[in-house]
């Protein structure tokens, strides 16, 4: 389970580019997180992740504090974020196994795993290539594959369909609910209104770094679409 | 170029840090770099004004021009041949400018001034003690005004030629799939052929007085063998304006033609450089399990041998360690006899070359950088369950195990040379070792408080970042310590004595700092953003 308490995140001491968001994501949840440009959207998964730091409020991750016990806390999570930078002085498997060593997979499942994706993602014959030759999309895959590689239980992803091709991310998708069905939890951010009210059994809408909408998908479009709510909340003052 | 001029030259791309946010280090590093400016300037001032002064009494006071031209050159040349493939054929903001409508002309040209602008920092940092040397015997309006305008003439045709150069390595590079192996050891040639052509210029005379003067037939041989010096010395010293005129035209003519005709060029070379070649019947890739820690020294070794303007200037030591230890083999006789003529019963043949070992070891400094090289893939680390300490130990280790097979393998080449015994050769080792992890540890100190994340290339962390320039001179530090060290101990407790003794030191050094980067690493990778 991923809790997110009060969490507030300033970058210049004045204006909350996240203003105290509370939000709870059981397991099995794949939970879209729509905001416009410049909402907070980045800055609530990069704080979650352990990447930037926050000034009040707690996220828990299985439990464990992402503050005061952030090794544990990262141990659970996979981060992927908007722009693949990755290290494009490693190849695509040396990426992969420097993720694996990282999180300590054995390397009977490691070699299982890796062939499951790389089949999946069509990237096995150029995993020995340097990252650096990889396309956008190539360079996006390698990095979801190194974020799969330790089967995480809490996934969080920036704009994770960008870049994709759409058989990609129809079988990122696919992994999504897997990694679901097994009880893992998915929390990422989103401009495609579509995807979230198609994929997620729950939505959360950020507005100025404030929650301004959450809950289960479908009690919230009962009436209308996704799309017209999200414009709808932008639009008021 | 407005746009580049601010990209380039903002005070946080200087320093690293917002200078808003952070006002005390920022007033910090201001006086720190006015120290190390003011020093330089001091204590070279002191040497030139010292030489100025000869030359003055024998009436050739036009002799210190030759002196800022060969300085200035030297300087130009290897600011350029550091800077030119990341700054003229490899930039990396190509995808953003090259769709743009504007000529290839209009971008090289704004690229080379960016290039030009730092290159003449370096030169008037490095020239302004040796000018008021000269103008402080032979002061003369006209002269500071046709100095004003020559000296940055007078850099045009070695920026040509090492631009050239530097073209012809990427070019050729470009065609390899192994291009950053390429151009690290070319890069590593041609700066050993401009040490070798500076030592076989320089058949002067030994001389006692001041060291400047050993240099007068590198100065000599120069102005023979390049016409440009005695036109720049003759229309400052003696207003000559026709040698001015050749000196302008020499210069100007050249880089403008260069700047037209290869232009175009850079923009292939550009392209050329954005793919990347890769085996074309690939084999399955396999892949391999082992511990975090060794996980993360390969990462490091990788980085370091896959961008050269990294392996090529934080490297550059190890080269010098190995070319140390086979000259001491070669040369061996020749040492014995130089010896002979500088050792005494304290100042000992292994002091002597632990001096040059050191200078080489304090020269790798990767620790004190390779945390901002981590750049824009600084999320992959913070968002992995790493402890921060364990990543800096990682890149510590990397200095470590990077420069310690060199050093032992010239250190027992240098024992060969000097004819040492097994005792003392350890004690070398020693020595040498705690240098090593004083060094890093330092190193990883100051790259955890001066990070700088944000570059456009890394040239401007390996070459222009505040890490770079501590980690460099307090690894200098680290050597006047143990010199200290030695000059108080020699005497009473013996050279390998007080070698010990300064080995100890480092230890306690690399102790403390160890302890201090374990222990606020966590909360400073906390607050870095990346």
């Amino acid at each position: 389970m991923l809790e997110i308490i009060g969490l507030s995140k300033s970058y210049d001491g004045v204006k909350l580019a996240c203003d105290d968001i509370t939000l709870t994501i059981e397991n099995g949840d794949i939970y879209g997180f729509i905001g416009h440009n410049g909402a907070g959207k980045t800055t609530l998964l990069k704080s979650i992740a352990g990447i930037i730091d926050f000034e009040k409020g707690d996220v828990l991750i299985g439990g464990k504090s992402i503050k005061t016990n952030p090794i544990a806390a990262k141990r659970q999570i996979a981060y992927i974020p908007d722009n693949p930078d990755v290290y494009e002085s490693l190849t695509g498997m040396q990426y992969i196994d420097f993720m694996a060593d990282v999180f300590e997979v054995a390397p009977d499942r490691r070699k299982e795993l890796v062939e499951k994706y790389a089949k999946m993602f069509e990237m096995d014959s150029v995993l020995g290539n340097p990252i650096q030759s990889y396309s956008h999309g190539m360079k996006q895959k390698i990095v979801i594959m190194g974020a799969l590689i330790h089967e995480p239980k809490v996934m969080l992803l920036d704009e994770p369909f960008v870049g994709l091709d759409p058989k990609a991310s129809y079988l990122l998708k696919e992994v999504f609910r897997e990694m679901c069905d097994k009880g893992a939890l998915i929390f990422f951010s989103t401009h495609v209104l579509e995807v979230a009210e198609k994929l997620c059994n729950k939505v959360a809408i950020i507005k100025q770094g404030k929650i301004v909408e959450n809950g289960i998908t479908q009690e919230i479009i009962k009436k209308e679409s996704l799309e017209q709510i999200f414009l709808e909340l932008l639009n008021e003052a | 170029m407005r746009v580049f001029l601010k990209e380039n030259f903002s005070l946080k791309r200087f320093l690293g840090i917002d200078v808003r946010k952070s006002k005390k280090k920022a007033i910090l590093l201001g006086f720190l770099f006015l120290y190390a400016i003011g020093a330089w300037w001091f204590f070279f001032g002191l040497l030139f004004m010292d030489l100025a002064e000869v030359f003055d009494s024998l009436g050739v006071i036009e002799l210190m021009l030759m002196y800022l031209f060969l300085y200035t050159t030297g300087m130009t040349l290897i600011m350029v041949l550091f800077r030119a493939n990341g700054y003229l054929f490899k930039y990396k903001d190509f995808e953003i400018l090259q769709p743009l409508p504007l000529k290839p002309n209009t971008v090289f040209m704004a690229k080379m001034t960016v290039m030009l602008i730092i290159t003449y920092i370096g030169v008037f940092i490095l020239a302004a003690p040796i000018a008021f040397a000269y103008f402080y015997y032979d002061f003369s309006i006209i002269g500071l005004l046709l100095f004003l305008i020559a000296l940055p003439l007078m850099c045009l045709i070695p920026i040509v030629v090492f631009s050239f150069l530097s073209m012809i390595v990427a070019r050729l590079a470009s065609g390899f799939r192994n291009r950053n192996i390429l151009n690290i050891i070319s890069m590593l040639l041609l700066f050993l052929c401009i040490m070798a052509f500076s030592l076989w210029l320089n058949i002067s005379t030994a001389n006692d007085v001041n060291p400047l003067l050993n240099q007068q037939g590198l100065v000599e041989g120069m102005k023979e063998y390049y016409l440009p010096m005695g036109w720049f010395a003759d229309a400052i010293h003696n207003h000559d304006i026709l040698s001015f005129l050749l000196l302008f035209v020499s210069n100007t003519v050249p880089f403008a033609l260069f700047v037209y005709l290869v232009a175009k060029w850079t923009v292939k070379i550009n392209q050329k450089n954005m793919s990347v070649k890769t085996r074309t019947s690939v084999k399955t890739a396999v892949s391999q399990s082992q511990p975090v820690f060794q996980a993360i020294i390969r990462k490091e070794f990788r980085k370091f041998l896959s961008v050269p303007i990294y392996a090529v200037n934080a490297g550059f030591g190890l080269l010098m360690l190995m070319i140390a230890g086979i000259l001491s083999v070669v040369y061996k006789a020749k040492i014995a006899e130089f010896m002979a003529t500088i050792t005494s019963s304290t100042i000992t043949p292994e002091a002597i070359a632990l001096l040059f070992v050191g200078f080489c070891i304090t020269m790798v400094y990767t620790s004190a950088i390779s945390l901002s090289l981590e750049g824009k893939n600084f999320w992959i680390i913070k968002s992995l369950p790493l402890e921060a300490k364990k990543v800096m130990e990682a890149k510590m280790a990397f200095n470590v195990l990077l420069v310690m097979p060199f050093a032992i393998v010239s250190l027992v080449l240098i024992y060969f040379g000097i004819g040492s015994t097994i005792i003392n050769l350890l004690v070398m080792f020693l020595y040498t070792l705690s240098l090593s992890l004083a060094s890093s540890a330092f190193g990883s100190f100051i790259n955890l408080h001066f990070p700088k994340f944000e570059f456009l290339n890394e040239t401007e962390v390996v070459k222009q970042s505040v890490g770079a320039m501590i980690g460099v001179f307090s690894g200098f530090g680290f050597l006047v310590i143990s010199g200290l060290v030695y000059y108080w101990l020699a005497d009473t407790i013996g050279s390998m004595g007080a070698l010990c003794a300064a080995s100890l030191i480092n230890y306690v050094f690399f102790f403390v700092f160890l302890q201090i980067v374990d222990r606020t690493s966590e909360s400073l990778f906390a607050k870095m953003s990346g």
